[in-house]
């Protein structure tokens, strides 16, 4: 079975650098696990971040070929909120700098630690 | 429709390394201006279904405690689309999976001065 | 997590009249900056990196060197990686 505090510290090695919270949730939003500095925003995002990714995921299903949704990028004036899949789940970045290589570099990291634990439970 | 506003749209196409078409819409995703290198819109990134979606999702993203949405980036893994937030329009730049991003967003900022225009447009239709 | 990247860009900028580096990805996203580089310029510094590389396809890709009159950069792909280094000119040279 998934270890929750194994999986929270894997999550909180992003939180440097600009990251101020790694959020896991469900397709729903529905928060899973979280690092992180602010707890009370953590709900908020997630609900959204899954909002915004499930409208955009559903048109890569919607052409002719397949092609699916790998990232996606929230950028507004205070932050960037970056989002991806893995297993079923979602996995989000909450963070302030503006290094987009730096963010896509550390998700797609997390991404490839936790995919195959999150898989053999969903 | 000005030759200007098309000329700097065509001129970032030209500029920006993998991208193909870009679009001006109203916030129902219904197009003003849409250009594309080879006069060919992929089905992906450019239906009004697409450009609407992304009215709803920088309102909410509004909502996340880091202040206003400027942009959506998506990156599929066929195609790479960045929408921006400049209501009442948004502009909808479409590309490869290996689009030049950071270059194209440089430009984010220039985009607005040629936007006027369109805005009077839609102001004077929505009366 | 990018403790490495932070001690290759502080080492980078340890050298002499270095004022500012940048690395970006081939999507002209930057991983990180020192100094005067912003992270906005990994855009424009990736697609001259990308310009340039065309003019000899097949030879590896070239080191391009922007000189102005008080500042030079230096920039240089290595795989999909991209980096540019911003140097004050040392007044030797004057």
């Amino acid at each position: 079975m998934l270890k929750p505090k194994v999986l929270t510290n894997v999550l909180s090695q992003a939180n440097t650098g600009g990251v101020e919270n790694t959020l896991l949730l469900n397709s729903d939003g529905t928060l899973l696990a979280f690092s992180g500095f602010h707890n009370r925003d953590a709900r908020i995002t997630s609900a959204i971040a899954s909002n915004v990714w499930c409208a955009y995921e559903k048109h890569g299903h919607n052409s002719f070929r397949e092609d699916p949704l790998n990232y996606l990028i929230i950028n507004c004036e205070g932050g960037n909120v970056i989002v991806t899949q893995v297993a079923n789940l979602l996995l989000c970045l909450y963070a302030t700098t503006n290094d987009f290589g730096l963010l896509k570099a550390k998700i797609a990291k997390l991404k490839e630690t936790l995919e195959q634990p999150l898989m053999s439970i969903s | 429709m000005s030759d200007e506003v098309k000329r700097f749209f065509t001129s970032i196409l030209n500029k920006v390394n993998g991208l193909n078409c870009v679009l001006i819409s109203d916030r129902d995703g219904v197009p003003l201006l849409k250009l594309s290198k080879d006069n060919k819109f992929p089905e992906l990134g450019t239906k009004q279904s697409f450009l609407s979606t992304f009215s709803i999702a920088t309102v909410q993203s509004s909502k996340m405690m880091l202040g206003k949405n400027k942009q959506i980036i998506l990156c599929y893994k066929s195609s790479t689309i960045v929408q921006l937030n400049k209501a009442p329009l948004i502009i909808t730049f479409v590309g490869t999976e290996s689009t030049n991003i950071g270059h194209l967003l440089t430009y984010a900022n220039e985009v607005d001065k040629y936007l006027e225009e369109y805005k009077i447009v839609l102001e004077q239709n929505l009366i | 997590m990018e403790s490495k990247l932070d001690n290759v860009l502080d080492s980078m900028m340890q050298t002499e009249n270095t004022i500012g580096v940048l690395i970006a990805d081939n999507q002209g996203l930057s991983y990180g900056t020192r100094g005067v580089a912003n992270s906005q310029a990994g855009g424009l510094i990736t697609a001259i990196a990308d310009q340039a590389a065309k003019i000899h396809p097949n030879l590896d890709a070239p080191v391009i060197i922007l000189e102005t009159e008080n500042t030079s950069v230096t920039i240089s792909k290595y795989g999909f990686h991209t980096g540019a280094i911003y140097k004050r000119k040392s007044q030797s040279k004057k």
